[in-house]
């Protein structure tokens, strides 16, 4: 079983808004529905995986608040500076003022 | 060169997204289609799906590829001032044009081509890779998943005592959001560690992903 927590990014919140469209417009059942969204977890995952997408790095103020639960962490930090390395150089990206992280223990083989 | 400003680049992380987004989203058609198929709503449901979803996508600004580097924090992004702003501007310009055509990217009658997301990508080269081939991935690497919280839960202390629900989710919401999987979360004392990978990011408004994102905060 594939993480289902990347359903909460645009592209899964897109695919889903498409979804309860089609149901409610008769061209797709509930059932069919729910199975191209366990596909689009399996496809997103493994997508993931297998590419080597960027390596950031982040320095963080403040960690404000943090739930660990059934091994998932969700994380508030404030003030979050992100630097993505490109050669040598190290460049800051981002400058968030408050975000949340949702993570999953990290799983191979799916 | 603009004067007195660096040309702002657009970072990896955000660049690959487009092409990323395109190959979740081609994934998951193709391998629907017989399900599609079976079920007896066909292709065509399939491709009223994929054209919703894409759609979808390409309203969100979330392919907007203006460089999310304002130069304070919580700068609100004015984007007729960005460097890339005429890119921007022309991609929405071509957004409305491509968005009525109905193409089939893959099937027996394939005519893809072109039209796809990389077509927003219409700055030049920096940090936008060829297509990386599907290479089986190096998993050895950072296989074992540690939490480790040095110690036993503590409540949340001074200060942070929060007696009512609602303040509490208060302090969880927020439009930025990044969902991921974690190697190490651990703490000494007040700093905490992280080591996360495989995510997506929306910060702003604009999307990111990463293979690997380590940092550090203070509780």
């Amino acid at each position: 079983m594939a993480y289902k927590m990347y359903r909460g990014t645009t592209l899964g919140e897109t695919l889903q808004e498409t979804l309860d469209y089609l149901i409610q417009f008769g061209d797709l059942n509930p059932n069919l529905a729910e199975d191209v969204l366990d596909q689009f977890d399996r496809s997103v995952n493994r997508l993931l995986r297998h590419n080597d997408k960027p390596q950031l790095t982040f320095k963080g103020d403040k960690l404000d608040v943090y739930r660990f639960c059934d091994k998932v962490w969700i994380l508030i930090l404030k003030d979050v500076v992100f630097y993505e390395r490109d050669g040598r150089e190290k460049h800051e990206i981002l400058h968030v003022g408050k975000m949340k992280i949702v993570a999953c223990e990290t799983r191979i083989g799916m | 060169m603009a004067p007195s400003k660096k040309k702002a680049k657009v970072p990896k992380s955000q660049a690959v997204v487009p092409r990323f987004c395109q190959r979740v989203i081609d994934d998951v058609v193709s391998n629907m289609r017989q399900a599609f198929l079976d079920d007896g709503v066909g292709e065509q449901a399939l491709q009223r799906m994929l054209h919703m979803w894409r759609s979808k996508m390409m309203k969100s600004k979330s392919i907007d590829l203006s460089p999310a580097i304002p130069p304070t924090p919580e700068a609100v992004e004015d984007l007729d001032e960005e460097p890339c702003c005429s890119t921007s501007k022309r991609s929405k310009k071509e957004k409305s044009k491509t968005l009525g055509t109905a193409r089939q990217l893959d099937g027996p009658l394939d005519d893809s081509d072109d039209e796809t997301f990389d077509n927003y990508l219409d700055y030049d080269d920096e940090g936008d890779d060829p297509d990386d081939p599907d290479d089986p991935d190096d998993e050895a690497e950072n296989s074992e998943a540690e939490a480790e919280v040095e110690d036993e839960e503590e409540p949340l202390n001074s200060g942070d005592d929060l007696t009512d629900d609602e303040a509490i989710e208060e302090k969880f919401e927020t439009e930025n959001m990044v969902a991921c999987q974690y190697d190490v979360v651990s703490r000494s004392r007040n700093k905490w560690k992280f080591i996360f990978r495989d995510g997506m990011m929306k910060i702003h408004g604009k999307e990111f992903v990463f293979k690997k994102a380590e940092g550090d905060a203070v509780w």
